[in-house]
């Protein structure tokens, strides 16, 4: 199987360290865009796709493998193989940090480093923990999702589909970045809202940072302290950043902490 | 009489105000937020749906105003979107008015960036979606039922059509030994009436088992290198005595160009074929069947065949074209009492075709034959199984 060619690998850069950036649930690799760059003069930046997700190969799809997040941690150490890549600096967002632990705590020795932007082990509230959110809500969600996948699967798959080649010409029409197949996208929701990988945790002894923003609502503020407070090696930054997509909506604030954090390793 | 320098003053001020007054009273809400969604400006029609006063909605995050599966939604696709595409086209969100309500909205958004393309303020007109919303879960509902019993059907269909081939099975047996027995001319007789039924009712079981396969879900073509050349010869000498009796020449022609071996479904491919072939005797009463294979196009590693099945039989009117391919149709009542059979046979075609992106198309007109034509690709085996180079 072409693991490049399934999770739309791509990589550019000067470095010869390998700095690999996973998204989160909802986009693509696209929302690494104003982050990357600043590293391509000291490293080897990787960027891709989960299978599902923007232009990756969706017939790679297999429901039992991705029914939990160790499936796609399977992808990343893939990816990493694939490229022959040691010494890893994994930068995860969102769900995508807890994938992130999941596969340095299966393969310790490959990853010199994890980024954990806006991560969270549990979404719901359980006994003495809060993860922000009841069942019931990730149920709101699901529906949320649905709602809008009836527009857009129905009406605008053609137009979108039709001119995946020049995303230009669906651009006008509609939204083109972080398209994904509706039917995943709810199984990916599920998958990532219902996790609960508070137990692996304290299993990884890789350097982490827990980049944390204000007022994220889907990573609260108490949840990025329970990842910091449970993960040995690491260490907490609260940004001022707003929101959960700092990467998106703070490049400067992002880019900076992860820089000062890598020159701390060496 | 007024200066004439004052009255393109007093249009301006109309202007202006009429332009206010557009926007406060708008058909739909308008909100400015900053990029981080703190509220800056709203209109009048906005807070008459929230039921809000604008004091306790500016300064506030527009996030708060949605339900929270909405407020998910918004971090994790709507704000991505927004600052990357820089607009957002109907995005369905849930706003939470202040008497509890949820008022369902679609959402367009355009982002302000300055000229080094750093965000400004973001500006929001909201739709008010209730009547759309609900049009779209009847929909949806109604699609879910539809596919559910569509389902339930097919389930009952196979587990009839098991459970009456069993004791079918033992009737077909009990005809065989009867028929190896010293009878009467005109017991003969009935015993092969019984043996011609019987035969016809597992047939049409047999079919409509296949189909239900070939519908569900969990049904994949196989992939096995296989000779084409092969299956064609089976098919044709499967169907060579019927087409004799009938006095129909049944004859097929592989193009030399085509590969010995090529990698698909052989079952699934014999099936689509088995069922063209006899379709096309079953309604020829004279002339031909022809059976032919040619090679479309040749890629690197795959060949586009172009496969037909040609007879001069009866043929259809185009009305009738439009309808045979559906399940338990034949062209019409009275075909199914002249030829039988079930009328399952071209909803199997055209469902295992579908599983390899083509379909089947047919040229026919009354009285002047019908032929029926698909393209399939296939992957182009190196070598025979076993190795062997051919």
């Amino acid at each position: 199987m072409d693991v490049i060619r399934r999770n739309n690998v791509h990589t550019y850069g000067d470095g010869r360290e390998p700095i690999v950036f996973a998204h989160g649930f909802g986009c693509d690799q696209n929302m690494w865009r104003f982050v990357a760059p600043a590293f391509a003069d000291s490293h080897r930046v990787v960027l891709f796709d989960h299978v599902g997700a923007g232009h990756s190969d969706a017939s790679a799809y297999d429901r039992r493998k991705y029914s939990t997040l160790d499936g796609y941690a399977t992808d990343v150490l893939e990816i990493c193989h694939a490229l022959d890549l040691s010494s890893v600096i994994l930068v995860g967002h969102s769900v995508s940090a807890m994938i992130g632990v999941l596969a340095a705590r299966r393969e310790p020795g490959l990853f010199k480093a994890l980024v954990l932007v806006g991560p969270s082990p549990r979404y719901i509230d359980d006994d003495g923990y809060v993860g922000g959110f009841s069942a019931q809500d990730i149920e709101g969600l699901l529906t949320s999702l649905e709602s809008n996948y009836l527009g857009w699967s129905s009406t605008m798959a053609p137009v979108i589909m039709g001119n995946a080649d020049r995303p230009e010409l669906g651009a006008e029409l509609t939204n083109s970045f972080c398209r994904t197949d509706p039917d995943i996208a709810s199984h990916f929701a599920r998958v990532t809202f219902f996790s609960d990988n508070r137990r692996d945790l304290p299993a990884v002894a890789t350097p982490a940072l827990v980049l944390q923003c204000s007022d994220d609502v889907i990573a609260p503020t108490a949840v990025g302290e329970y990842v910091h407070a449970h993960m040995p090696a690491s260490r907490l930054v609260l940004m001022k950043a707003t929101g959960h997509c700092p990467n998106l909506s703070a490049p400067a604030e992002t880019i900076e902490a992860i820089q000062t954090f890598i020159r701390s390793l060496s | 009489m007024s200066h004439p320098d004052e009255a393109p003053r007093v249009d301006a001020a109309l202007l202006e105000e009429r332009a206010e007054e557009l926007y406060e009273d708008a058909p739909c809400g308008y909100v400015s937020t900053l990029p981080d969604g703190t509220i800056v400006r709203v209109n009048r029609t906005l807070l008459d749906w929230v039921g809000a006063s604008r004091d306790s909605i500016l300064s506030t995050r527009i996030q708060t105003l949605l339900t929270i599966g909405s407020r998910m939604y918004y971090e994790t696709h709507y704000a991505p979107l927004l600052r990357m595409q820089g607009f957002v086209n109907e995005i369905a969100l849930d706003v939470v008015c202040r008497d509890g309500r949820i008022l369902p909205v679609l959402v367009n958004a355009r982002e302000r960036r300055d000229r080094d393309g750093s965000p400004l303020f973001n500006r929001m007109t909201l739709f008010d979606a209730t009547d759309r919303r609900r049009y779209e879960r009847e929909l949806l509902l109604a699609r879910r039922k539809a596919e559910q019993a569509a389902k339930d059907k097919a389930a009952l269909l196979a587990m009839l059509s098991h459970d009456i081939r069993n004791p079918l099975n033992a009737l077909m047996g009990v005809v065989q030994l009867l028929e190896r027995g010293e009878l009467s001319e005109s017991q003969r007789r009935l015993v092969r009436l019984l043996k011609s039924s019987s035969d016809n009712m597992l047939n049409l079981l047999n079919h409509v088992l296949e189909l239900s396969k070939a519908e569900s879900s969990s049904f994949a073509l196989v992939e096995t290198p296989f000779p084409l050349g092969d299956v064609v010869d089976d098919v044709i000498s499967t169907f060579q005595t019927a087409a004799r009796e009938k006095g129909v020449m049944l004859r097929s022609s592989v193009e030399p160009g085509v590969p010995p071996f090529v990698i698909g479904d052989p079952v699934a491919i014999r099936q689509i074929l088995t069922n063209l072939v006899g379709n096309a005797i079953k309604f020829t009463d004279s002339g031909s069947v022809a059976l032919t294979v040619a090679v479309r196009e040749v890629a690197t590693d795959a060949v586009t065949l172009a496969i037909a099945v040609a007879d001069t039989g009866i043929g259809m009117a185009p009305d009738v074209l439009d309808r045979i391919f559906n399940e338990f149709t034949q062209a019409s009542y009275e075909t199914a009492m002249r030829f039988g059979g079930t009328g399952l046979g071209l909803a199997i075609t055209r469902k295992l075709l579908a599983l390899y992106g083509t379909a089947v198309t047919v040229k026919s007109a009354p009285g002047e034959g019908s032929t029926f034509s698909f393209d399939l690709r296939l992957p182009v085996a190196p070598r025979a199984p076993g190795g062997a180079p051919r």
